[in-house]
């Protein structure tokens, strides 16, 4: 199975609704599991460093809208990562998911390298 | 602890939570055995299975989903999809490995309509500190 139910290219993620996981989540209702949003995020910071890092803080995720196939699939991302001035391992994470400039959830989080 | 599969809207294979004990009216207690095929686990460069901060957060959002559950299907008959509203002061601790087992505490710190909030501490069964977070889960009664 592929374990993801998305394609992020550059600042880019289309939500693919055929993948497995959504018969599971939920059955009938298709919705996009929040948390895979907090990977896209990750996954987004590890493009732009080149670092295989992973989330050790989060300080606030606000979810407005939960992400049915009515909302669309293509969604825009908004973020700026920030190294830690004094520890090159550490970065820190504003990162918002839009679609059609309407913001759809915001994440502020401190990723590390593993 | 009772099986949770019943008191949840989630179906394989995006279920993270196996059982769980109600313990007072805003208090239970959960249990995950991680599977190396679950969808949130990914395989590091040295081949070891671990289960992601996503799987973490998911598996603490499904255990208060059970607790919710239990009282909407014993009161009203159903169990309802609901979602992640906030997630807050997240830190980890120490990724889990497959084959592991998380037990998770969770305190409900309010209910208002259909947003219930917890606090939540996760450990991996030798009593390893893996997570700890607040969060806020909605209700979908549409």
């Amino acid at each position: 199975m592929n374990r993801t139910p998305y394609t992020l290219k550059g600042d880019t993620v289309t939500i693919d609704y055929a993948n497995p996981i959504f018969a599971g989540h939920f059955p009938g209702k298709p919705m996009l599991p929040g948390v895979y949003i907090i990977q896209m995020a990750t996954d987004w910071a590890c493009q732009q460093t080149g670092k295989n890092l992973t989330i050790a803080e989060i300080r606030k995720c606000r979810y407005i809208k939960p992400v049915t196939p009515e909302l669309g699939t293509a969604f825009q991302i908004d973020a700026e990562l920030v190294p830690d001035p004094t520890e090159e391992t550490v970065f820190s994470l504003v990162f918002t998911l839009d679609i059609q400039g309407e913001p759809v959830t915001q994440l502020k989080a401190t990723l590390k390298s593993l | 602890m009772t099986d949770a599969l019943q008191f949840i809207p989630q179906r394989e294979p995006f279920v993270m939570v196996d059982s769980v004990e109600i313990l007072c009216q805003d208090k239970c207690t959960s249990r995950f055995a991680i599977p190396e095929e679950s969808p949130l686990c990914c395989v590091t460069e040295s081949g070891t299975v671990t289960f992601s901060v996503p799987g973490i957060i998911e598996h603490i959002a499904q255990s208060v989903a059970a607790f919710v559950g239990e009282s909407t299907l014993r009161i009203e008959g159903r169990v309802y999809p609901g979602y992640i509203g906030e997630i807050k002061d997240f830190v980890l601790s120490r990724i889990p490995v497959a084959g592991q087992t998380l037990d998770t505490d969770i305190a409900i710190t309010a209910v208002v309509d259909r947003v219930t909030a917890i606090s939540a501490s996760c450990r991996t069964d030798d009593g390893t500190q893996v997570a700890s977070l607040k969060m806020k889960i909605s209700l979908d009664k549409s």
